[in-house]
């Protein structure tokens, strides 16, 4: 299965293929999403309007955790069956994931000021949050600064492994510490603890998010895939181009 | 007009912001892909 995807031109078709529909999934349960969270969502009992940050945060988080295992995954891939495109998948999902934790952390500290009374608590699932964005900008900082590309991916990928790790303490920071944030609501033994009318909209959501960072990190592989064909004619050629190295130095992680 | 009590400065903040860091996301990735492949095209023998 892994060697399927192994040849990039074959990956390329691929991602021709499936992109656009990936985006269009995630037009659709975006606008559904926004609309339905802001619009037909029913306030809650208790914290009154300032549940519907629920639909922007929890799709967040979500990605966060999600775009990190995907890192680890495709390291591990990487390292174990030498798959040339895992540490590309890798890499390009760096970015996207640093930017939904940063959502995730934004977005709870705005639910949190009129749900808890303060912007920011030294609790275990905030702390391990921030920890997780920190990793994420440690795992783009070793691609950024290590310049044999071949050293610079063995660092990430033991990086984004090690940085698993903190993966279950999130998820289980609430069941293990006493904490101010809520416990499990959706994925649970006993399923979700959410109305019918509030799951909807965060499902579309949680769709939209999964849909976009597909999209995202496709077009990054691409991004990539066509930076490292330029680099590999320009090394072929007496002058490497000015605008190849300005378009490596941007695109980052 | 979207009126949410005390609550709306904080749903507004919260869409508002996601929505233009997801926005900032999107035309990154399409600039830089378009970025590369011009480059691509412009080293093509």
């Amino acid at each position: 299965m892994w060697s399927r995807f192994s040849n990039p031109a074959k990956f390329e078709a691929m991602a021709l293929a499936i992109g656009p529909f990936l985006f269009g999934a995630f037009a659709l349960c975006a606008v559904f999403g926004l609309y339905t969270g802001l619009f037909n969502s029913p306030a809650d009992y208790q914290q009154g309007d300032s549940v519907r940050i629920m639909y922007v945060h929890v799709p967040a988080a979500w990605m966060a955790l999600a775009s990190y295992t995907f890192i680890a995954l495709m390291s591990l891939v990487a390292f174990v069956w030498r798959h040339s495109l895992a540490d590309i998948a890798a890499r390009s999902a760096a970015l996207p994931g640093a930017v939904f934790t940063a959502l995730a952390l934004f977005t709870g500290a705005v639910w949190g000021k009129p749900t808890w009374g303060a912007w920011w608590v030294w609790d275990a699932r905030l702390t391990s949050m921030l920890i997780l964005l920190f990793i994420y900008f440690g795992y783009m900082a070793v691609w950024q600064a290590v310049p044999e590309t071949a050293r610079a991916a063995r660092f990430a990928r033991i990086l984004a492994l090690i940085g698993f790790i903190n993966i279950p303490i999130i998820k289980f920071s609430v069941d293990w510490w006493n904490s101010l944030h809520q416990p499990a609501s959706i994925l649970r033994a006993d399923g979700p603890t959410i109305d019918p009318s509030m799951l909807t909209p965060l499902f579309a959501m949680i769709i939209a998010y999964t849909a976009l960072f597909g999209w995202l990190v496709l077009v990054g592989m691409r991004t990539m895939l066509s930076l490292q064909r330029v680099e590999a004619r320009a090394a072929r050629s007496p002058s490497r181009p000015a605008e190849v190295a300005a378009a490596v130095s941007e695109e980052g992680a | 007009m979207m009126d949410y009590g005390p609550h709306t400065p904080f749903v507004l903040t919260a869409y508002a912001v996601s929505i233009a860091a997801i926005a900032g996301l999107i035309l990154w990735r399409i600039a830089a892909y378009r970025k590369a492949a011009a480059a691509e095209k412009s080293r093509q023998p």
